[in-house]
């Protein structure tokens, strides 16, 4: 393709995406760029926004020991459950792509069941199973596996358990429809030219399905991240991650200014991460 | 290099056997086509072979070893596929690259391998581009460069041509058959084109409902099909059904349900059989003379080819027959009375099926 062409194309292309483009810029980026100047905005307590300029609510939540530690958490909780997801999920999605057993569907529905289900009520159904007089600790102590509880609740842990629980539908749903997508031929090839499973699996099938693994990783993440809900019911008042952070920042505090520059900061991460993770990805092969 | 035998292999699936009872086998150096219609087991046999389907009868013999319970991975042979099935995420090069990479062959090898291999199929210079960045021949031919380049025991070619168009399905074609005298490999190739069968092999192995109808050579397999499934799928030829009448040496006359009677060669029983007259053995001509087959006829559709020219003409008697005349001849338009003639020494019969 010559230069000329190629570019015309891409204003062509650029020219029948610019109407919803420009819906979607108003819907999605209007409201967060609003918030932009006002996390520039001093706050003053039982006032509200004050007038001027100032970068001290970003310096203070990248200095602060207490936000640093949030965002860590924050960050981490947002890894380990994604990584949870996909070791978990990549054999569920793999065996649910490759079955031809009638109850597939039925197998798929029960997938995606949970997602049916109140977020709030599965979230309460964590609380009592993970108490400390919750069905798996009296079920440990009752075994005589452990002494006292194990502590599941307001905690990483907790955390960890019920939001990868939540996010693995996800991960799996993502992960089927690229697995299913997979040219069988390329594997069989890969078998004559002398590949035994393993190295069919790691050197053929897994490399093909990194564009799946990471579209449901960065799903999970962000979701993650921002997650509200389930944070604020096991983590407890005091066990907070960014999102109950700029959620009372918000709402507790009328922190306005601090709430959106600490929405800003996560935001950058998210993206940050992403990026990064994709050009790994490409690098790897992925971008076929 | 080692030549390749199949004893009554079955394959199963629920109550119907797509693969019923197919024994063969094909000498050091060989070019075998399996051809039939599509459904008739031809790739069910391809890949039983390969290891890809496990065969629910009947032992599969390479180089005198069996193989039958060897898996895919152990086997070493070379498998071209219809799609090609190339690695997307790797360039030519590693393509090539992967199955002595798995045969632990040390890296330097692997380097003059692959250009070796590469430089076979004429595709030196696009080694390091993404399957994606070739055209269709290119990617055949890449496809082919893989499959050869670990010096398989068998090369195995499943429809390879059909995903081409018909200016480079021609080129591969020769391409191909070029490649494989080359090398001298031992190839089981697999088409539902009867073209390609009888052009590409010395051997065809004619399939039908899972059971093999005829295994001949190409020019054997045309001048002497053995029922009237093969002699209609090989060359569309004309099937007249009827009954034997008479025999005087060589040649049997048949008597037809219109009452007309038709002389033929071959050996065949008394009762039903099928004579078998091929579409260019038909001759179209202005009136009647000695041959010994001789109907009057009226030309229905005319259509002009080039190199040939297609005729389906009617008879008195209500039967259609499909001629084929040089096309430098083809003179006659729809409608038109001649005679269609042809010689019994030109004519088969084959028993009715």
């Amino acid at each position: 393709m010559t230069a000329g062409l190629r570019k015309r194309l891409d204003r062509n292309g650029l020219g029948l995406l610019s109407p919803p483009l420009l819906l979607l810029l108003v819907i999605f980026l209007a409201p967060l760029l609003a918030m932009l100047p006002t996390s520039f905005q001093p706050y003053i307590p039982g006032k509200g926004i004050g007038e001027g300029f100032t970068l001290e609510h970003y310096a203070k939540a990248l200095t602060d020991s207490y936000y640093l530690e949030i965002i860590g958490r924050t960050l981490a909780l947002g890894v380990i459950v994604t990584l949870t997801c996909l070791v978990l999920g990549y054999p569920l999605a793999f065996f649910l792509a490759r079955t031809e057993s009638r109850w597939r569907p039925w197998l798929m529905l029960l997938v995606i069941f949970p997602l049916l289900l109140n977020l709030v009520v599965r979230t309460f159904g964590w609380i009592a199973l993970l108490a400390n007089r919750g069905l798996v600790n009296d079920t440990l102590k009752a075994l005589g596996l452990i002494e006292t509880p194990i502590k599941l609740l307001f905690n990483f842990g907790g955390l960890l358990i019920a939001l990868s629980h939540i996010f693995l539908p996800f991960m799996v749903l993502v992960l089927v429809g690229v697995i299913r997508n997979l040219p069988r031929d390329v594997e069989d090839a890969a078998r004559t030219l002398g590949a035994g499973w393993a190295a069919t699996f790691f050197r053929v099938t897994l490399p093909l399905s990194l564009p799946g693994i990471l579209a449901g990783s960065i799903l999970v993440f962000v979701l993650t991240v921002s997650a509200l809900v389930t944070p604020r019911l096991l983590g407890g008042p005091t066990y907070k991650v960014m999102s109950t952070l700029i959620y009372d920042q918000f709402l507790q505090l009328l922190n306005w200014p601090a709430g959106a520059a600490l929405s800003f900061i996560l935001t950058a991460i998210a993206v940050g991460l992403i990026s990064l993770s994709s050009g790994m990805a490409r690098r790897m092969g992925a971008g076929t | 290099m080692s030549d390749l035998r199949l004893e009554r292999l079955v394959k199963r699936y629920g109550s119907l056997a797509a693969v019923d009872g197919i024994s063969l086998s094909l000498g050091e150096g060989g070019f075998l086509s399996l051809v039939g219609p599509s459904g008739c087991g031809k790739t069910t046999v391809l890949r039983m072979v390969a290891g890809l389907i496990e065969p629910d009868g009947g032992r599969i013999y390479v180089g005198g070893d069996d193989v039958t319970d060897v898996p895919v991975h152990k086997r070493n042979l070379g498998l071209v596929f219809q799609s090609y099935a190339l690695f997307p995420h790797m360039t030519v090069a590693e393509n090539v690259a992967f199955g002595l990479h798995r045969r632990g062959v040390p890296r330097a090898d692997v380097e003059t391998r692959v250009a070796k291999a590469l430089a076979l199929v004429r595709l030196d210079g696009l080694a390091e581009r993404a399957p994606r960045q070739l055209s269709g021949g290119q990617q055949q031919r890449t496809a082919l460069a893989r499959a050869l380049v670990v010096e398989p025991r068998l090369l195995l070619l499943d429809e390879p041509f059909s995903n081409l168009d018909a200016l480079l399905r021609d080129e591969m074609r020769i391409e191909i058959k070029r490649l494989q005298q080359e090398v001298g490999i031992t190839t089981l190739f697999v088409t539902h084109d009867q073209g390609e069968a009888l052009g590409m092999a010395d051997q065809v192995a004619v399939m039908n409902r899972g059971r093999l109808e005829q295994l001949a050579a190409p020019r054997d397999l045309y001048r002497a099909p053995s029922s009237a499934f093969v002699a209609h799928f090989i060359g569309r030829a004309n099937l007249l059904r009827g009954e034997v009448r008479g025999r005087r040496g060589e040649e049997v006359t048949v008597g037809l349900p219109t009452g007309a009677a038709v002389r033929a060669c071959g050996e065949i029983g008394d009762g039903r059989c099928c004579v078998v007259v091929r579409q260019e053995n038909v001759r179209l001509v202005p009136a009647a003379t000695t041959a010994d087959n001789s109907f009057a006829a009226r030309i229905v559709v005319a259509a002009f080819a080039g190199a040939t020219a297609q005729y389906v003409v009617r008879l008195d008697d209500g039967t259609e027959l499909q001629v084929q005349v040089p096309g430098a001849r083809a003179d006659l338009g729809p409608g038109a009375t001649v005679v269609a003639e042809w010689d019994a020494t030109d004519a088969s019969v084959v028993p009715d099926a």
